[in-house]
């Protein structure tokens, strides 16, 4: 036997048991064959006459392992791919989340700012009295005490427990609260700062800010939903929570002046 | 030796250019702060308004509010008047704000504010053309682009100019107009004007230069009447059912 007859055997040994490696790997129901036969090739369309040669069925059989093995292959390339798909539309996913958060924190950020400035803050955190919640103030809400009855106070409003749930009241005048909401406007009192929220007055005391009665002839931009009105010997005026309002044209601007 | 030779070509080019400079601000100089066409086409398009027994336009207005923060944001609204003189005025103004109207037959100014149904109504004088000097001494307001509803708008107008030019052509709605710009001691002006025709102010930007962050008011004129026929009962108010009458504060001096 010459030396190349030699190799072309152990090369065709070796390929056999290869193949035969490879088929005791793949399932039962892809290698199994019509008999002796191997399986049919996924190229028997294009080559319907596969089993005219034992060498030509053994190349199909080849083409088809490999074919398979290809595939088998490029599946588990493509599920990796996949997967790396999967991660970066995630990641572009929380990626645009991220960015939308951002957005709409800045845009809150910007429309708490012109609220802040305006004279009616629209869609700032404000239920009118009356308002009835079973969840209540959010948990960011605190316990202050007017009077012996406790309230919940929570970004501008006071919340009272009643039953199983909560119901939303006018500002208790002599509250003492941590800080004033978000879109309070300033205003500039003799006896120092205040702030105006929704009917709601606050002045700064001992470092904290105090919710007091309004003296007659402040004047505010905007009174909140909630005010009712009515004739006062015949004069049309406002009223919100205990304070009564009249309206009045301030260079041209409708305000609301405090009368007690 | 190159050093020199570099030193003295930049030496020479900075005089070319500084001369250059001094000879076009010189040229500067001597062009008039108000150039007479840009004067004659903004004197034009005022005297007519000026002259007009009455008028009516229609405007989209634009004003920009500056936020503490520096923040600008505008309001828009639109603007409706009519004039009858020497004593009718009527506008509406409906804007993002608020939706007003206002009424004055020489004998009372009235206000409504048709959002929340309140309205004012003030002892005015007898004549248009006072009505506005006593409402801003008084009321510490004017109608919406009153200074324009004057009879003497022209004189007025240009004895506030400082300076004027015109900017250029362009075109507005499908009116070509004049583009010109005018400085006075507390606004800047911009105005197009019609180009064909009897002079039509079109658009109005107004800059309210000393104020923080020099906010604008637009105004764009959507129609112009200058031969309407206005009765009595466009100046003459009823007030709306359920109005609620309250007062105008007084400014206080």
């Amino acid at each position: 036997m010459s030396g190349a007859g030699m190799f072309r055997r152990r090369l065709t040994a070796c390929g056999c048991a290869g193949i035969a490696g490879l088929a005791l790997l793949l399932p039962p129901a892809v290698v199994a064959g019509d008999g002796d036969r191997p399986p049919r090739s996924f190229n028997d369309n294009r080559n319907p006459s596969w089993n005219d040669s034992w060498d030509d069925g053994w190349d199909d059989y080849n083409r088809t392992m490999m074919q398979m093995q290809r595939e088998s292959i490029a599946s588990r390339e493509e599920q990796a791919r996949e997967a790396g798909r999967v991660k970066r539309r995630d990641e572009v996913e929380k990626t645009q989340q991220k960015a939308a958060a951002e957005h709409e924190a800045y845009f809150d950020a910007i429309l708490a700012e012109s609220q802040a400035a305006l004279n009616a803050p629209a869609g700032v955190f404000y239920r009118k009295p009356g308002y009835t919640a079973a969840d209540g103030p959010g948990a960011g809400a605190q316990a202050v005490e007017v009077g012996g009855i406790p309230y919940a106070y929570d970004q501008g409003i006071f919340w009272l427990h009643r039953g199983n749930s909560y119901v939303v009241v006018t500002a208790p005048a002599g509250a003492i609260v941590p800080a004033v909401p978000a879109g309070a406007n300033r205003m500039s009192l003799k006896t120092g700062p205040a702030w105006y929220f929704f009917g709601t007055f606050f002045r700064e005391k001992d470092g904290a800010y105090e919710i007091f009665k309004p003296p007659a002839g402040l004047t505010v931009f905007y009174l909140p939903d909630g005010y009712t009105q009515e004739a006062v010997k015949g004069v049309g005026l406002y009223r919100f929570g205990e304070v009564l309002y009249k309206p009045v044209f301030i260079q041209g601007i409708l305000a609301y002046q405090v009368v007690e | 030796m190159n050093k020199k030779r570099i030193r003295g070509a930049l030496l020479a080019v900075g005089l070319a250019l500084a001369t250059a400079t001094g000879t076009s601000a010189v040229r500067a100089q001597e062009k008039p702060a108000l150039e007479p066409e840009a004067a004659r086409i903004f004197t034009a398009a005022l005297a007519r308004i000026g002259a007009a027994k009455s008028f009516t336009f229609r405007a989209e207005v634009i004003g920009d509010s500056t936020l503490p923060s520096g923040q600008k944001v505008q309001f828009p609204g639109t603007l409706e008047v009519a004039l009858r003189r020497p004593n009718g005025l009527w506008n509406l103004f409906e804007g993002e704000q608020r939706t007003e109207r206002s009424w004055y037959d020489g004998k009372s100014f009235t206000l409504l504010n048709g959002g929340k149904n309140v309205y004012a109504c003030w002892p005015a004088p007898e004549k248009l053309d006072d009505l506005f000097g006593s409402m801003k001494e008084k009321l510490g307001f004017i109608p919406p682009l009153a200074p324009l509803l004057r009879e003497n708008v022209a004189t007025r107008a240009m004895e506030k100019v400082t300076s004027g030019f015109i900017v250029g052509r362009s075109v507005i709605g499908d009116t070509k107009c004049r583009h010109l710009a005018f400085r006075g001691g507390k606004t800047d002006w911009q105005v197009w004007i019609s180009e064909h025709g009897e002079p039509v102010i079109k658009r109005i930007v107004i800059t309210y230069k000393l104020e923080p962050g020099a906010p604008q008011y637009v105004a764009t004129f959507l129609t112009w009447d200058f031969a309407p026929r206005l009765s009595d009962a466009v100046f003459a108010f009823t007030p709306p059912e359920g109005a609620v009458q309250c007062e105008f504060e007084p400014v206080q001096r």
